[in-house]
């Protein structure tokens, strides 16, 4: 199970080791977003820091509709103690979780500040 | 092995990934690849489906370690979307 917070803005956070090719890890400290439809973004700096291969460009539609163009690199999260390969947008930004993540998992949280976030597989 | 970039610009990698899935990809799809994800090498017109976005990619690299790829999505105007908002359908 995953267990994050809910923040003083009343966000979900979760923290989430990102690894690379080499094994490498740094954890980062992420907010949920259910209206993102990828896995995970990133900002630069990590991505440089990881090393993370550049893979793909993509357009994204933002929450006000505009539509920007991002890179994509390839990264692998450990979500729930198991390795998952993903595609990681590189976002100067808090990083983001998407729903791909989320796919066969149970959510739940206390919607207080300080209140539990908990993320668990769909037994 | 060098480290792969994107060779093009933005612009490019949209309007070529744009007219390759309009010509090569279009054609081909089944009403079962709705909302899937297509990868698209944008110097060769090779491309790669999955349900799953990295796995097209993935796919699309282990054939073509070169590729220059633009991700896109069946039915969608873009491969992702960030929050959210009130659409009808056929605005999205």
């Amino acid at each position: 199970m995953i267990a994050g917070t809910v923040s003083a803005r009343h966000e979900f956070l979760i923290r989430l080791p990102v690894r690379n090719a080499a094994g490498h890890e740094q954890e980062v400290e992420a907010l949920l977003d259910t209206g993102f439809t990828g896995s995970l973004t990133l900002p630069p700096a990590v991505i440089a820091n990881l090393g993370l291969p550049w893979v793909s460009r993509e357009d994204a539609i933002l929450a006000n509709g505009a539509v920007e163009q991002f890179d994509i690199y390839a990264a692998t999260v450990i979500w729930d103690g198991v390795a998952r390969a993903i595609l990681v947008e590189a976002i100067d930004a808090t990083p983001l979780v998407g729903m791909t993540l989320l796919i066969g998992y149970d959510l739940r949280a206390r919607v207080q500040i300080g209140g539990l976030v908990q993320i668990e597989a769909i037994p | 092995m060098t480290t792969r970039q994107p060779r093009y610009s933005g612009e490019e990698f949209s309007r070529r990934g744009q007219e390759i899935y309009d010509r090569v990809v279009r054609p081909s799809l089944r009403p079962e690849d709705e909302d899937k994800f297509v990868a698209i090498d944008i110097e060769s017109d090779s491309y790669e489906i999955d349900r799953n976005d990295y796995a097209a990619v993935d796919r699309l690299l282990k054939r073509l370690p070169d590729a220059q790829i633009w991700l896109m999505r069946v039915g969608h105007r873009a491969a992702h979307r960030f929050g959210l908002r009130s659409y009808t359908r056929d605005s999205e």
